[in-house]
């Protein structure tokens, strides 16, 4: 019997690969206790509770909003969301006034 | 160069026509054929309706208002009724046209205004560099191998150009304030909230505001007056004009410190506390504010984006809510901390960017010693006032044959009159002011 479960659909395009993949990872997600968002254009819908830097981090981030990021934008995601990383770190770090 | 007030006296008092005013500027703006990259879409039919409608109303002896006959631009983010409002984007050129005019251009068009192109932008407003896969990449009037800045870059370049007396940008970080000072004009970021953004294609919606660009004070002064600016605080007290300190002295132009300590060297130097953080958290609140705009259309298509803001979208719209109720709650607090300052200044002076206009074929710039992406660092100087929503006007300083630069005059809630006044008080001490670009269009009355 030829295989008609993912390991089939992974053969066929990029796309559909990063898919499958995204959905693993969104089923994963939803076991580990990731809060999925709403899908109305709102910051309220903003869930997910770490800055996602790995690939994996950032498929399991997108599918947790229902995204799936396509393959050539993983590198440049992963250069933004390190110079977000570090605005966030800095953001974080002990203020330099009171009350800031 | 021709300017906004002079023109509507002249159409007003019947020395001129409104169409013959625009032909002039549609004739300069053929000839000009596009160089600067400015330009996305040319109005002629409607601009060519409105010009006749403003001189039938002068011909029946009645006013058509404080800007007859004024031909102007809007970046390509404005609704205009019957063109898709495509954000810089080649993802809404196909979009259903506007039903309606934007409010702004409503208010603009009943003062007599008349509306010609929409102009060019970063895709989504998001960038300093006016560099858009669609479009292509504006060029600034004083030497085209160099950026106009942005985001509102195709919005400067047309007035710097002399090609339109006035236009209107969006400022969400500092896209006036940026392009005006790469290009040597006047541009206004208003009190967050004053002048109506209705019909505005949103980027980061608790930043984001509307406002004009122009070759003098008058001229902002009158267009900002025109979209619903507040007339209140009417008695002129003697103003009271501070220096921003700290991180606004360290990336910054020798001419600009000079200026700066020339207009207020006896006044104590205001530091900020914590700007470096009030930066980050700007950065943190545009990119998920941006990335939530287009979430959706990111999930259907995001090849389909302008690869140069598509990835930013993206890496923004998965940072998470806590990281951005964090960057709101500090935005609060500092914003709280900024508005004491102004108990005792009307006025703070800062630079606009931190250099002049960086070169196209090597868009990058110096920060704290480093090479960064211009697109990305330009407004590190304007990133932080626009973060507490007080309003900010560009000014350039006067140096004639040089690169542009500019400064910010940042002023209380509300207090846009007395940055008028204190951008008059330096036009007229030579201080500040436009010096055109060799080539610029000088207009003339017909």
């Amino acid at each position: 019997m030829p295989d008609r479960g993912p390991g089939r659909v992974a053969l066929g395009s990029l796309k559909a690969r990063w898919r499958v993949i995204a959905r693993f990872l969104r089923r994963l997600s939803r076991t580990v206790g990731i809060n999925r968002s709403s899908p109305s254009a709102t910051v309220d819908a903003i869930a997910i509770d770490a800055i996602p830097r790995t690939t994996p981090e950032i498929i399991a981030a997108a599918a947790a909003i229902d995204m799936v990021v396509p393959a050539a934008c993983i590198p440049g995601v992963v250069v933004n969301l390190a110079i977000l990383d570090d605005h966030a770190k800095l953001l974080t770090a002990n203020a330099a006034a009171p009350g800031l | 160069m021709i300017q906004a007030v002079e023109i509507a006296a002249e159409v007003r008092a019947g020395r001129t026509t409104a169409s013959a005013i625009i032909e002039q500027h549609l004739a300069a703006i053929t000839a000009s054929s596009n160089r600067y990259g400015a330009i996305t879409r040319l109005i002629i039919e409607r601009a060519r309706a409105e010009a006749g409608a403003v001189d039938a109303t002068v011909a029946a002896g009645r006013d058509p208002g404080p800007l007859a006959g004024v031909p102007y631009g809007v970046k390509d983010l404005f609704d205009v009724a019957g063109l898709p409002t495509t954000a810089g984007s080649a993802l809404y050129a196909d979009a259903a046209p506007a039903a309606q005019d934007a409010v702004a251009i409503q208010r603009l068009q009943a003062a007599g205004a008349i509306l010609v192109a929409t102009l060019n932008m970063d895709e989504f407003a998001y960038g300093f560099a006016t560099i858009n896969a669609r479009h292509g990449t504006t060029r600034n009037p004083h030497d085209d191998t160099r950026l106009a800045g942005g985001s509102s870059g195709g919005s400067a370049a047309v007035v710097a150009a002399g090609l339109l007396p006035f236009s209107l940008g969006s400022d969400t970080n500092g896209s006036i304030r940026v392009p005006a000072s790469l290009t040597g004009i006047y541009g206004l970021k208003p009190t967050h909230g004053e002048l109506p953004i209705a019909g505005v294609f949103p980027f980061a919606e608790s930043f984001d505001d509307i406002g004009p660009f122009a070759t003098s004070v008058a001229d902002i002064a009158l267009v900002w007056r025109v979209l619903g600016g507040d007339l209140a605080d009417a008695d002129q007290p003697p103003l009271r004009i501070g220096r921003l300190g700290g991180r606004f002295r360290d990336n910054i132009d020798p001419d600009q410190l000079g200026a700066i300590d020339r207009i207020a060297g006896d006044a104590a130097l205001v530091d900020l506390p914590d700007m470096a953080r009030a930066r980050s958290a700007a950065f943190v609140i545009t990119a998920a504010e941006g990335g939530m705009v287009h979430r959706e259309a990111l999930a259907q298509d995001a090849m389909r984006f302008d690869p140069a803001t598509r990835d930013r979208l993206i890496a923004g719209a998965l940072l998470p809510r806590s990281l951005y109720d964090r960057a709101q709650a500090f935005r609060r607090k500092f914003t709280r901390a900024l508005d004491t300052l102004f108990a005792h200044h009307d006025v703070l002076l800062a630079p606009a960017t931190p250099c002049t206009a960086p070169l196209i074929d090597d868009p990058q710039i110096w920060i704290d010693g480093m090479r960064t992406p211009a697109r990305r660092d330009l407004g590190i100087h304007t990133q932080p006032i626009s973060f507490t929503g007080l309003p900010a006007l560009a000014v350039p300083l006067y140096r004639p044959g040089r690169l542009p630069l500019g400064l910010q005059l940042i002023g209380k809630p509300h207090g846009e009159r007395a940055l008028f006044r204190a951008a008059a008080m330096l036009a007229e001490q030579g201080l500040t002011g436009v010096a055109p670009p060799s080539g610029a269009f000088e207009g003339g009355m017909i």
